[in-house]
């Protein structure tokens, strides 16, 4: 469904922010992608759904291709339309507009009308159903991650970009998170979710990667690499508690992955 | 009497002021450039009206005014948009050149000639409440009711309202929901262009002589309008024309006995109103704080 071949980014003159990448997600599956801040997850993210061009970043090398279609050149309108939405790091819910504008907002690329939509997301996030007339400004974090994701489907996906969703959420709300995206998955969907919360990430991923400096430097099943020693030790923290997860996450990252 | 006389006329003058102040607002909430060629475009559009008037009518040649008023708006967007830069502030800067482009070549076909809107209200004035208004104001009050109701009408009830409002909000995210920001920007230079037509007739109408060179300038009167209100906020920018014309009408009414604070003080205290709301609320009454971060 979605595949990445050698794909190079670079925000304007500098390094780039992902070397030479090769990752793919398929239909129905859970892919997880994990690392530390400035490891390229956002830039990957940006650069499936066109939207490097706001940060005056590009593609310089490598294909990108979604349902055997390269969609490089294809603006960010018209990947929505073939079902690829982005919900993107720290919510980003339009503060002005009600929780319903939101959605309306979500299912722009559709035509005609959007009540089952609507119905189906209020039915999906029923903290949602009870504030739809509130500005999205007043809801809570978790509650407006809950939206940023509701607003993310209204457009139909068939693949489900989730950069960072689980950032600055108590664990409980991070759980229902974890619920959510399996429950997404399973409607045959395809989720890419990208985060530095590698406990969460890996517990709900069919295939991960992990990705250092921009590149891909280890990947497998999720069970897989759940079990690898080198993620326990730097992402999971030996037994995986938010406390340790803390302690690696700025530690430089080990030479021999990045050869 | 004269009060309620000078509320009024202040008012309905605030009404034409409040339309261009909103096509502004909306320019800038739609692409964060500070159109400068704001006047110009209103020249335009009042100038084809002006033209075409006396051969098809004024109606017809109200719409054809508008028209090109927004499609004059959105050439100057494609304008500044073909510059390679996001910075906004070079945007702002280039909408300068534009106007003084724009302005240099209606000035000159304007020469030295007021031109007539030939407008159904001529200078008729009608008594109301025991004061005595022109047709015209009453006139533009009402269209100017008319046409910004359509406006937060629309905005806030259609679809494309919310995408343009979400597009405001955060044109990033709104380009990842598949909103199209190049279009964004087509519509909201569109209809800013569309509301300065509109104030630009109304500015020339009685008991203002006409269309002549200094129109242009009058658009000016906005600067305040929205800084008053708000950049950012449409409701403002209607409050802050509103504000504008009544201040301005005042003090132009008791000019007599402001003589102390010298000659067309009128035109000054718009700008005195803005300094002391700059003053209390740097973001203006109805503006976001956020832009105070900016």
């Amino acid at each position: 469904m979605l595949e990445a071949q050698g794909v190079s980014v670079r925000y304007g003159q500098s390094a780039p922010a992902l070397r030479s990448l090769d990752l793919r997600a398929a239909p129905g599956e859970v892919t997880a992608v994990v690392g530390g801040n400035g490891a390229g997850k956002s830039t990957l993210m940006k650069a499936i759904s066109g939207i490097l061009a706001f940060d005056s970043a590009r593609v310089v090398a490598g294909e990108i291709r979604f349902c055997d279609e390269p969609i490089q050149r294809l603006s960010p309108t018209a990947r929505v339309r073939r079902g690829i939405a982005h919900v993107p790091e720290g919510r980003r819910v339009f503060a002005d507009l009600s929780v319903e504008e939101n959605l309306r907002a979500g299912a722009a690329t559709v035509k005609g009308r959007v009540q089952d939509r609507l119905d189906e997301a209020y039915e999906m996030f029923d903290v949602l159903a009870e504030r739809r007339r509130q500005r999205a400004v007043l809801l809570s974090g978790g509650e407006q991650q809950m939206l940023a994701i509701a607003r993310g489907l209204m457009s139909g996906p068939r693949l489900l970009l989730l950069d960072e969703p689980s950032l600055g959420l108590a664990p409980k709300v991070v759980e229902r998170i974890a619920e959510i995206i399996l429950r997404i998955r399973d409607r045959g969907t395809a989720v890419l979710v990208v985060e530095q919360n590698a406990a969460m990430a890996l517990s709900v991923a069919d295939q991960g990667f992990v990705l250092e400096q921009g590149r891909v430097v280890l990947s497998g099943s999720g069970r897989e690499l759940r079990a690898t020693d080198e993620v326990q030790q730097l992402y999971l923290g030996g037994s995986g508690t938010a406390d340790e997860l803390l302690q690696f996450a700025d530690r430089a990252p080990l030479a021999r992955w990045s050869a | 009497m004269k009060a309620l006389q000078l509320l009024l006329l202040g008012l309905s003058l605030g009404s034409i002021y409040s339309l261009i102040a909103l096509g502004f607002v909306a320019i800038y909430k739609g692409t964060k450039v500070i159109n400068m060629a704001h006047g110009s475009i209103l020249l335009t559009g009042a100038y084809v009206v002006a033209m075409l008037s006396p051969h098809v009518g004024f109606l017809a040649a109200a719409a054809a005014g508008v028209v090109a008023a927004a499609v004059g708006a959105i050439v100057v967007e494609r304008l500044v948009s073909a510059a390679r830069t996001t910075d906004h502030l070079v945007l702002t800067t280039l909408t300068i050149g534009v106007d003084v482009l724009l302005a240099t070549e209606l000035t000159h076909r304007i020469g030295s000639s007021v031109l007539t809107m030939g407008d159904p209200w001529k200078d008729r004035q009608t008594e109301i409440m025991g004061t005595v208004l022109p047709q015209a104001r009453i006139g533009a009050t009402a269209v100017s009711v008319l046409i910004i109701a359509a406006f937060f009408l629309v905005f806030h009830k259609t679809n494309f309202g919310v995408r343009m409002r979400a597009s405001a909000d955060d044109p990033r995210t709104a380009a990842l929901m598949g909103i199209d920001q190049r279009r964004v920007a087509l519509a909201s230079w569109a209809i800013g262009g569309g509301l300065a037509c509109v104030a630009g007739i109304f500015l020339a109408a009685f008991p203002n002589p006409g269309l002549d060179q200094t129109a242009g300038l009058i658009a000016l009167n906005a600067i305040p309008a929205i800084i008053i209100g708000g950049l950012d906020s449409t409701e403002g920018a209607v409050l802050g024309g509103l504000i504008v014309g009544v201040t301005q009408t005042l003090v132009d009414g008791n000019a007599s006995s402001l003589h102390f604070l010298g000659e067309g003080f009128g035109t000054v205290a718009p700008y005195v109103v803005m300094l002391l709301v700059l003053l209390w609320r740097p973001s203006g009454l109805l503006g976001s704080k956020e832009l105070n971060r900016v």
